[in-house]
């Protein structure tokens, strides 16, 4: 989010917008492995302690082609791309195959939360998706994945992404995300 | 959230945080009776009138033992938080015996009218999802015209139970984030 600083004079605009970033850039594709698919969004070191919270929330679809396929949703963070928590993975129960020739308009809510600050620290790391078919004719029950606690460094630089994948390329089915917001909420 | 002033001069911490609270409290236990699950969040007496509104999110999962056991979810609000909404009531089946499931609870408040006799809407949606990715499932539930009295003090909180305690099932909260929206 923007740094403001100590006894800073802004105006009334920056003040009175929500504390949200958000990210346009299109994150478009036909991944069949863990891929990035939204802003790697930065959360500096030293900026946040125990009980700090922000919310990743992506905006997106995906278009099957000829066959059906499943997809695997994940989240990455903390200071490199190695830890990650899958929200569900293709050919589960938790998200079924989506059909051959169907859209699917998606929504992907994470919530971050510092449960103890410092080096050694610790954090909750929890997503869902839910997603509806267009024309809006059926859905899946949303999808939910976490772990806690999990390590999280506060001292260092660390980051929070969206990753997804399709479990083949059979059809060329394409998913795109339009954007992300990012909120720090405490 | 707060509301600021062209020119005014505030702190680093006013403005580099949002306006949510957080709770990092772990609640885990076995409860067979409805016991509260998250912090209990305070709305001062005058502090809202019509329109204003409130989102509590809680995060956490349940462990269960080799028996399926049911388990109830409900929401608090009101003096004390002691006006319960029902938002889950799943089935024995519903979470598979010696499953982890991970749950994301959103309660919505709304104040649709002020006053002494003001009434407000309460709404849940509780989305739960095994590890492993064999089950899960979305309920939501609500009370719509629920009398609320903003000139009083008011809380909300979430409340959990299991329907039994065969297997000793483990629920835990990790966080609550408490949310003021207008």
């Amino acid at each position: 989010m923007t740094g403001y600083n100590a006894q800073q004079i802004i105006n009334d605009f920056n003040l009175n917008a929500n504390g949200a970033q958000v990210d346009n850039t299109q994150y478009s594709g036909t991944p069949t492995t863990s891929t990035k698919f939204s802003n790697a969004w930065d959360i500096g070191p030293g900026v946040s302690a125990a009980n700090s919270c922000w919310r990743l929330t992506v905006i997106g679809q995906t278009v099957m082609g000829t066959s059906s396929l499943g997809q695997t949703w994940s989240l990455v963070f903390g200071p490199t791309i190695t830890s990650s928590i899958n929200i569900c993975v293709s050919g589960t129960t938790n998200y079924p195959a989506q059909p051959a020739s169907s859209t699917w308009i998606w929504t992907a809510t994470a919530f971050l939360v510092v449960l103890t600050g410092g080096a050694a620290g610790t954090c909750i790391v929890i997503g869902r998706v839910d997603a509806g078919q267009v024309p809006n004719n059926s859905s899946i029950d949303a999808a939910v994945g976490g772990v806690a606690p999990a390590a999280w460094n506060t001292t260092t630089d660390n980051t929070l992404t969206f990753f997804t994948n399709m479990s083949g390329s059979t059809g060329t089915p394409v998913i795109t995300t339009f954007c992300s917001s990012f909120e720090r909420l405490s | 959230m707060a509301l600021f002033f062209a020119g005014q001069i505030v702190t680093d911490g006013e403005l580099n945080s949002g306006s949510a609270q957080v709770d990092t409290t772990a609640f885990t236990g076995t409860p067979v009776a409805l016991t509260q699950f998250s912090k209990l969040w305070d709305i001062p007496a005058g502090s809202s009138g019509a329109g204003s509104s409130w989102r509590l999110n809680v995060l956490g999962k349940s462990v269960l033992g080799t028996t399926a056991v049911g388990q109830n979810f409900f929401i608090g609000f009101g003096p004390a938080g002691g006006t319960q909404v029902q938002i889950v009531d799943m089935a024995g089946g519903d979470q598979p015996a010696s499953s982890t499931w991970w749950f994301i609870i959103v309660i919505h408040l709304v104040i649709n009218a002020g006053g002494t006799s003001g009434n407000a809407s309460v709404f849940g949606t509780a989305s739960g999802a095994a590890v492993g990715g064999t089950s899960n499932l979305t309920w939501t539930n609500g009370s719509v015209a629920a009398s609320y009295n903003p000139t009083v003090s008011n809380k909300l909180q979430f409340l959990f139970t299991y329907q039994a305690a065969t297997g000793t099932p483990v629920f835990t909260s990790y966080a609550s984030v408490f949310e003021r929206m207008s």
